[in-house]
């Protein structure tokens, strides 16, 4: 028996039965609790973020774009809701008057979760050679001849890999920043 | 080692509540505005029959039970009374809130399929018998 496709679930969720969306819920929750996870890095906080992601995809599901890959849209609800958590816990986490002067601040520490998320999140959305490179470089502190030993391929083609990866994900840092603050004002 | 997840239940029970607010507004809402035109349509349908009994309206028809020669010497001008004597606006009132029921009940026709099916589903969800 064929298994139904996305599209088919979300038509059927839309006629209202209910149960459609259970079965989108079982084929997607681990794939998505990994990607969270590498955003919010906690797997507790990433499986309560990707049950309010659902929650909200299902309130959302008479509006969606049924053009676009449902997955698409399920990822980037899971990314804003993931990136929203984490400044919401920046803002909730209280300053403490007895903190020694030179030691990092809670909401300092989830400040630069945030950016670590932000950017984590934004990897994942590059091309698979951008990103392994970024990863081997910046992640794994490996040199130029290291990543260009380990990936068969010449240093100069590592080089510019790696520049245009920063590049890419440079705009896309730019465009979910403007995104959250959109969010947030809205 | 991957540790299984399994985040369905919490994520159903979550819809599951949620559907039963909507389910229920949608419904309350529904049945008060159609319980609200029907009653208006029938205290309007009231005061027509009331005034059309106190004025006596209707005893102007009873001219069609006399002879071929009465009626069409008399016809006209009997219709003409009749419908002037008719409350008119309390009859357009009563016609238009019978007119929004049945069109609410018409354009509601695709909504309230969906919403049975989810109320079946609800129930199946919740573990309700039947």
């Amino acid at each position: 028996m064929v298994s139904p496709t996305d599209e088919q679930l979300v038509a059927q969720v839309r006629e209202g039965r209910i149960s459609a969306f259970e079965t989108l819920v079982k084929r997607y929750q681990d794939r998505l609790v990994s990607f969270t996870k590498r955003i919010v890095g906690d797997e507790r906080l990433a499986e309560e973020v990707v049950q309010d992601s659902f929650v909200k995809v299902y309130t959302a599901i008479d509006r969606i774009d049924t053009s676009r890959k449902f997955s698409t849209f399920l990822f980037t609800v899971a990314q804003n809701t993931a990136v929203s958590e984490l400044r919401k816990l920046k803002k909730e986490l209280p300053l403490s008057e007895n903190l020694p002067a030179r030691e990092e601040s809670h909401w300092e520490k989830a400040a630069r979760e945030e950016e670590k998320g932000l950017a984590q999140g934004a990897l994942e959305l590059l091309e698979g050679k951008y990103r392994k490179i970024i990863r081997l470089y910046y992640f794994d502190d490996l040199s130029y001849e290291e990543i260009s030993r380990k990936l068969r391929m010449p240093v100069n083609t590592v080089r510019t890999h790696l520049r245009r990866g920063k590049d890419i994900l440079r705009k896309i840092l730019k465009d979910k920043i403007k995104l959250g603050l959109y969010e947030q004002k809205n | 080692m991957n540790k299984k997840i399994n985040l369905t239940g919490g994520v159903m029970s979550k819809i599951v509540r949620l559907e039963n607010r909507r389910v229920k507004l949608w419904v309350g809402v529904f049945l008060v505005i159609l319980a609200g035109l029907l009653l208006v349509a029938m205290v309007m349908g009231f005061l027509v029959w009331r005034a059309i009994s106190e004025r006596g309206t209707l005893d102007l028809l009873s001219l069609f039970l006399e002879d071929r020669e009465i009626i069409g010497e008399f016809w006209q001008d009997t219709l003409t009374t009749f419908f002037e004597e008719l409350p008119q606006r309390r009859i357009l009132m009563t016609a238009l809130a019978v007119g929004l029921a049945a069109g609410l009940i018409l354009i509601t026709r695709k909504s309230r399929e969906v919403l049975r099916r989810k109320w079946e589903e609800l129930r199946k969800l919740r573990g309700t018998p039947k």
